[in-house]
């Protein structure tokens, strides 16, 4: 089996390899540094958003409505969740709910919103809104996260992307 | 009736909108769920921030307000009631999950129907 069939193979990508004219190869090994760039780019930026928010949130009435403190626990599930997630859903936003529950967010417009809330114990609670269709549920962080939490966050994070491509 | 959500943090909008985690419900005094809110209808813009100053956190300062009208509180399945002091200040409650149920993702797209339906306006510099 040549690595292009193989079943670990990253998805076909709108990108122009620098490898064009060689071996399949080595054009399957320029798009799997592609993802781990795309992947390490994402912790990066998801480890300091959630440094920053272990920070900002981490005492009581930190949004000034009377908030608990952000839970050190569903910070570290936070960071599961998205690893979790496929290469090529964008980083979301992260901030903490009232309740001292992560959120992550992503953002595409009024009627394009998926989030997902992490409890200290591995709750997952979600909603989302894409035209007239909505989402919500409440699961529990396994080894995966719901089918359904991936589907959401690749679909609201590709407009997202197009939305910062415009 | 024009409700004024005042938000203290950055995260809560966006150049141009209201984001739903700035309209996430807290546990009020009585421990029923609740988003503060400020009843300020009619005032100029100056009047609303001057009123969040006086009447608002101390130590905070809002940097953004989320504007909700009667119809987007009433459809979102909110009540808003009224709750001084301070003065002219509104809460929004009859959130799920009042009664102790994990209702977390209704409250998430309760949110995410009131950040559609805000209109934001943002604290001159």
């Amino acid at each position: 089996m040549s690595p292009l069939e193989s079943p670990r193979a990253p998805p076909a990508l709108q990108w122009e390899s620098p490898s064009r004219g060689f071996s399949e190869e080595a054009d399957y090994l320029c798009r799997v540094l592609h993802c781990l760039e795309r992947n390490t780019a994402r912790d990066v930026q998801l480890r300091s958003a959630l440094s920053l928010l272990a920070h900002d949130a981490s005492c009581q009435d930190w949004d000034g409505h009377g908030a608990s403190a952000v839970d050190l626990s569903a910070i570290r599930h936070a960071e599961r969740v998205v690893a979790s997630l496929p290469w090529n859903v964008p980083t979301p936003a992260v901030t903490a709910d009232p309740d001292g529950e992560v959120s992550l967010d992503w953002d595409a417009g009024h009627d394009a919103v998926f989030g997902v809330s992490i409890r200290a114990d591995g709750r997952l609670a979600w909603a989302g809104r894409l035209g007239k269709e909505r989402v919500t549920g409440i699961g529990f962080l396994k080894p995966g996260i719901p089918a359904v939490v991936v589907e959401w966050a690749t679909r609201v994070g590709d407009l997202l992307i197009a939305s910062i491509a415009e | 009736m024009i409700f004024f959500r005042f938000l203290y943090q950055g995260g809560h909008f966006s150049a141009t909108r209201a984001k739903p985690a700035g309209l996430m419900p807290n546990r009020g005094l009585d421990d029923r769920l609740e988003i503060s809110t400020f009843e300020l209808g009619g005032l100029p813009d100056e009047a609303v921030w001057e009123h969040c100053d006086v009447h608002g956190r101390k130590d905070l300062v809002a940097k953004a307000a989320a504007v909700l009208d009667e119809p987007a509180v009433g459809e979102s399945g909110l009540l808003a009631q009224i709750r001084e002091p301070p003065p002219r200040h509104w809460r929004l409650v009859g959130w799920p999950g009042d009664d102790g149920q994990d209702a977390k993702d209704q409250q998430k797209a309760i949110a995410q129907a009131l950040a559609a339906r805000a209109r934001l306006i943002s604290r001159p510099p």
